[in-house]
């Protein structure tokens, strides 16, 4: 109950700050308004040459992932969340598109690719994504309204050095590596400025030859030909960008054929996922009033490909959700009440796992040219078909900022009290009894769990350094109490051998995370662009073992530069530099427990505009230091690794001085 | 007969011969001038104004990485054409390597070393590259350069079987020098390519041909534009 004391405080000062400032437009279509250091530019995005999201991610400032294999990706952000977090929130021109299953965000079934990207950005805390979806921040995809006939895409090919080449036919144990693509996407459409009409597809491919991950998939996968990953993701969207009105609606659907790796299991689900979904927005603005419709909905349906061991029986995992919001506002201040409901049902074999979860929300904004406040209250009651239920969770939120002409600065308090779960949670699976078979043994739910919450507080604040330098810095501090965690253990008695993890639900667990950085940054047109941070965190379990190998699991420091630039006639280049401190993975028993060494990452691009600009080809050196990865003890051995890119654009790059 | 096989690579002899080539090869760069800094312009008038194609025979003078094979005689064949102050090259070199038939195997899948047969490949490497040169009109002429490509490799086994058409990146320098007799340049060249496999596959090539130039077509100078 004390979280809430700080709540109350920072609600009860907010109405005072009403008294400054002058009065601004509401922006009610703003997605996300806040400022972010973890962001790139169009420019900076197109000097990487990635075809892919989750290659993108990666290598975005402090947006933490996490894989095991390269081929999935977990969104950590800032690690506030531990290794498990809540999905993040994929807000794409703002829609959000809901992408999370088996724990993990499924980037490549997301409608666009790198080469679409305006901006990204991410915005690290706990937030609310529409009804009852509570998430760990959120990455803002911002796309161009194209305008007349259009059609753009790009091709890549990873190739990993490293390989035995010849020399497998004389050392049978000489491990292979990976080979990755090729990854493409392709759109055409029309659009007037305010009108676009698309089409698009994404495509991908993963030669899973590293002898680490083909010696899983051997394990599972019965069938005797090459393990490779792939995936095919259509889509088509129609978007109306106008003063007044404005419309997007999104349409998709993704096959692939996958080896889903998890933790729990230890090895790679031979599986087929077919991913169809259709997210959209409408809002209609008339001065004083705005009114906003939200929704989505989608079906994942998972099933088997030749297994030697017992998989989880087919299974499927529907959900949608609806959202209307009215919005008044009166010069300074600004009143939104929504109501909508989410809904979803989990089914396998005969088995159906239905919840409802109406929700309302309110919210009391103020922005004036200097400060600016907010505070929200969000309610939702978890029900069954029969809508008997007494469960109620709470999301609560209050900001407060000030701009000014040096800088701004920003606090946040967010806190949550309840469940929220997710569909594509595998503690969400537990409770109905979702069979893992022989992939994951034991998932079993604990039964009656207590109330979960979750408090968190940040800060960020900027200041123009000197001309075009910003410095910036940025904490978060978050307390959770109550909350079911995993509770996993590796013994590998020899400190080798196959990956046989112990997994169980536990509750009641606490502790808090302190997540600070600082950085610089120099962002100017036709001029190098510079960003630098220094990130680092601190957890405390409070004796909470549980907790402590929950949380933890990544580098507790870390340094990261980057610069790119585009030269005038074409010539783009981007480069990267990291160290992450030594860390250990915390779920290892003695003796397979070992220090994993502080790792340095550094990788470049350098490309050129063809074709008056219409085109690029860019060559990437990726992991130039020739280290293994050691991010996970199941990762693989990760060589210097040198991708080609093309990329045909609809408009040309080409800028002269 | 065993053959042993390097703990490391590349061997102390190939190591002291590729420091000498590399070493060749930065003098070389050193000396070897622009042929915009000859010329009143930074550019020529027109891009890309001509092809020099050369053609040339060569062998492998050391090699290591791959106990296992015998190279043969290589073809090659070269274009290039002025760019950025230097020339821009494309290269492609076919050999075979003859695979022995008694090599013992490093370590079998049952732990135990035994003796294997290595296939016969047939190798291609494409390459593309970009290097300097020394004054386009003297009867001397000297250039150096660096290549990267991929290095395709056919090994002679059935037509189903894994791994019997490979490919490899490979990179390195380069050094030609030669004579210019009318429209005919002789040259040598020695080029030190690493094909970046685990073991690294390194080879030091010497290679002697002619080379002649033609205006660039127009289709061509679309291209490279």
């Amino acid at each position: 109950m004390k979280n809430w004391i700080g709540i109350a405080v920072v609600v009860s000062l907010l109405p005072f700050s009403a008294a400054f400032g002058q009065a601004v437009t509401h922006d009610r279509h703003a997605a996300v308004t806040e400022w972010s250091p973890w962001s790139m530019s169009g420019s900076e995005i197109q000097a990487t040459g990635s075809v892919r999201l989750s290659e993108l991610f990666r290598m975005m400032p402090a947006l933490e992932t996490w894989s095991s294999d390269r081929y999935t990706h977990r969104i950590l952000g800032l690690g506030l969340g531990g290794l498990h977090p809540a999905p993040v929130d994929i807000l794409l021109d703002g829609v959000s598109i809901p992408s999370f299953l088996i724990d993990r965000v499924l980037t490549e079934s997301l409608p666009v690719s790198p080469g679409d990207l305006t901006a990204l950005s991410y915005h690290p805390g706990l937030r609310m994504a529409g009804p009852a979806r509570s998430t760990d921040g959120t990455i803002a995809l911002e796309t161009s309204m194209r305008t007349g006939w259009h059609a753009s895409g790009a091709l890549a090919v990873i190739n990993e050095t490293g390989d035995p080449g010849p020399a497998r036919h004389t050392d049978a144990l000489a491990n292979n590596v990976d080979r990755s693509g090729p990854a493409t996407w392709l759109r055409t459409g029309w659009g007037n400025g305010t009108w676009l009409i698309q089409t698009g597809v994404n495509t991908d491919l993963h030669h899973l030859t590293d002898e680490r991950i083909s010696g899983r998939v051997r394990g599972t996968y019965s069938e005797i030909v090459q393990p490779v990953i792939t995936q095919f993701a259509p889509f088509a969207q129609i978007r109306r960008s106008g003063e007044r009105l404005r419309l997007h609606l999104l349409a998709g659907q993704s096959r692939r054929k996958d080896f889903i790796y998890h933790e729990a299991a230890g090895r790679e689900w031979p599986a087929r996922l077919r991913r169809t979904w259709a997210a959209g927005a409408l809002e209609r603005d008339t001065g004083m009033l705005g009114l906003s419709l939200r929704g989505d909905a989608s079906r994942n349906s998972l099933s088997n490909r030749p297994s030697f061991i017992e998989l989880p029986a087919p299974l499927a995992v529907e959900e949608a959700s609806l959202e209307g919001a009215l919005d008044m506002s009166w010069s300074l201040v600004s009143l939104k009440f929504s109501a909508g409901a989410r809904a979803w049902q989990i089914s396998q074999e005969g088995l159906e796992y239905v919840q409802l979860i109406p929700t309302a929300s309110v919210s009391v904004s103020h922005a004036g040219s200097a400060w600016s406040s907010r505070i929200a209250i969000h309610g939702a009651q978890l029900a069954d078909t029969s809508w008997q239920s007494s469960d109620y969770s709470w999301h609560a939120s209050a900001s407060i900022s000030h701009r000014g002409s040096n800088g701004q600065l920003s606090l946040e308090l967010a806190g949550t009290q309840g469940h929220f779960p997710e569909p594509g949670n595998l503690l969400t699976w537990s409770k109905p009894g979702i069979e893992l078979g022989d992939w994951i043994p034991g998932n079993e739910s604990i039964g009656a769990e207590s109330t979960p919450q979750t408090l968190e507080l940040g800060m960020t604040a900027k200041r123009v350094l000197s001309g075009s330098w910003h410095g910036w810095a940025q904490a978060h501090i978050r307390t959770f109490n109550g909350h079911v965690m995993p509770d996993r253990t590796i013994n590998q008695r020899f400190g080798i051998g196959p990956l046989l993890p112990e997994w169980r639900w536990s509750s009641d667990h606490a502790g808090w995370l302190f997540s600070r950085a600082i950085g610089l940054e120099r962002l100017e047109d036709e001029r190098i662009a510079w960003r630098a941070f220094f990130q680092f965190y601190h957890v405390s379990s409070q004796g909470d073992d549980v907790y402590f190998r929950h949380q933890t699991g990544f580098p507790r420091h870390r340094f990261q530069l980057m610069a790119s630039d585009k030269r005038p006639g074409g010539v783009l280049w981007m480069t990267r530099l990291g160290y992450s401190s030594s860390w250990t993975w915390p779920e290892y028993r003695e003796p397979a427990r070992r220090v994993i060494p502080a790792d340095i990452t550094a990788e470049a691009t350098i490309g050129k505009s063809l074709f008056s600009g219409y085109a690029d080809a860019l060559i990437s050196l990726l992991n130039i230091p020739n280290r293994a990865l050691g991010n996970h003890p199941a990762g693989v051995e990760e060589q210097l690794a040198i991708r080609l890119t093309l990329s045909i654009t609809p408009v040309s790059r080409i800028h002269t001085p | 007969m065993t053959e042993s096989i390097p703990t490391s690579f590349p061997s102390r002899s190939f190591r002291t011969i590729g420091s000498h080539i590399l070493l060749i090869w930065g003098v070389s760069v050193l000396l070897t001038s622009p042929v915009s800094a000859q010329s009143a312009s930074p550019l020529p008038a027109e891009e890309f104004p001509s092809l020099r194609i050369g053609v040339s025979g060569g062998f492998v003078f050391r090699e290591s990485g791959m106990p296992g094979w015998t190279p043969g005689a290589d073809a090659r064949l070269s274009v290039d054409t002025p760019y950025a102050g230097g020339r821009l090259r494309i290269d492609g070199a076919y050999r075979a390597w003859s695979g022995s038939e008694d090599v013992q195997a490093t370590i079998e899948r049952d732990g135990s070393r035994g003796t294997v047969t290595t296939p016969d490949v047939r190798v291609v490497d494409i390459l593309a590259g970009w290097g300097l040169s020394n004054a386009p009109d003297a009867p001397i002429f000297l250039e150096a350069g660096l290549l990267l490509g991929n290095r395709f490799m056919l090994f002679d086994l059935p037509a189903e079987a894994a791994g019997r058409l490979e490919s490899e990146m490979l990179a390195g320098p380069w050094v030609r020098f030669g004579r210019i007799t009318g429209p005919i340049r002789l040259f040598g060249e020695i080029r030190a390519l690493r094909v970046l496999t685990n073991p690294r596959w390194d080879t030091i090539g010497i290679s002697a041909g002619m080379a002649f130039e033609v205006s660039t077509p127009g289709w061509i100078r679309w291209v490279l534009r």
